[in-house]
């Protein structure tokens, strides 16, 4: 069966997304990202002030994966805007994860500026995969304004809490043609697992995989699990019954009359 | 000459510069940097020809690791 996930008329065969930052280098990283079988990295942008380092991150991104620039660090819609220019020029491509955030504590996104740097970037012929909080509205308004897919978050980045959001993100699967792809706070594979059993398109983990104990290990935990999840949704499972359902014939054996 | 450089004032030493020298002056390596110079970004075949002036307003980012 030919199953795919078409992103800006790109086909991806995996559906699990990889953020590379928190690694303990970028060889972990390199061989985490292998280990994942991801076709697509998020990378971010940095004021540089020193010659910290002679390594540049690109180098260490897997053959065949994709490069998406997130805009981390933009507080506003100019900013996420002028960060996606920036990456553009300098040559990562025009994939661009916005991410608006003006919360210090939680790191929620700010759906009003994400959807202000969606309409300006999908003009400027960019790929735009906008992080935002799971709200139906917005995330139509973002679709309409020409987004390749919405990234609602499952929990607060980095909180491992898992899909908090599970019934919000379930109304945006059912209601939007764009693709659905949880990003942000999932903690273990079984996360994952879950999304994609609902019908999530991806998803995209950073922190699970970066600071867990063994990172190429649980990053093929995460490509197994995304692979079930996917066939479990595509199996068309049954529905939940309150009531027992024998699995094996009750009548006619040992007290039979 | 007073320039604002990634937020923070900087005085260059150099009576004309370029935004190649100033990218050298700091000890970046210019395949690695990208710059956006008074709210524009500038490409690199540009920056021999681009010359500073005071109160010149230069961003010079570079790909990190992230989400």
């Amino acid at each position: 069966m030919q199953d795919y996930l078409e992103i800006g008329g790109v086909h991806l065969q995996s559906r699990l997304f990889v953020g590379t930052g928190k690694f303990a280098s970028n060889q972990m990283m390199q061989t985490a990202l292998e280990a994942s079988g991801t076709e697509l990295a998020t990378v971010a942008l940095r004021r540089v002030d020193s010659a910290d380092g002679a390594e540049n991150i690109l180098d260490f991104i897997p053959k065949g994966c994709r490069v998406m620039i997130n805009t981390s660090g933009a507080r506003t819609a100019g900013e996420a805007i002028r960060i996606a220019r920036l990456a553009k020029a300098a040559g990562a491509g025009n994939w661009i994860k916005i991410e608006v955030v003006a919360d210090n504590t939680y790191l929620l996104p700010d759906n009003l500026e994400t959807l202000k740097a969606v309409e300006t970037l999908v003009r400027e012929g960019f790929v735009v995969l906008p992080y935002m909080s799971p709200d139906l509205s917005m995330a139509r308004r973002m679709a309409d304004a020409g987004a390749a897919a919405v990234m609602p978050l499952g929990s607060p980045i980095g909180s491992n809490r898992g899909v908090k959001t599970k019934e919000l993100v379930r109304i945006l699967i059912q209601e939007l043609s764009v693709p659905v792809v949880v990003d942000a706070g999932l903690g273990k594979p079984s996360d994952a697992c879950e999304c994609l059993e609902m019908g999530c398109a991806a998803v995209l983990v950073n922190t699970a995989i970066a600071i867990a104990e063994d990172p190429v290990a649980i990053a093929r935990a995460f490509s197994l699990a995304v692979e079930a999840g996917r066939l479990g949704y595509l199996s068309g499972m049954p529905a939940e019954g309150l009531q027992a359902s024998a699995s094996s014939p009750l009548t006619g054996f040992l007290h039979q009359g | 000459m007073a320039l604002r450089i990634n937020g923070q004032e900087q005085d260059m030493a150099l009576e004309t510069a370029t935004l190649m020298d100033v990218v050298l002056a700091r000890g970046l390596k210019p395949e690695r940097v990208v710059i956006e110079y008074n709210g524009s970004v500038v490409p690199r075949e540009h920056w021999f020809t681009v010359n500073v002036v005071d109160n010149d307003i230069i961003e010079i980012v570079s790909f990190v690791g992230g989400g």
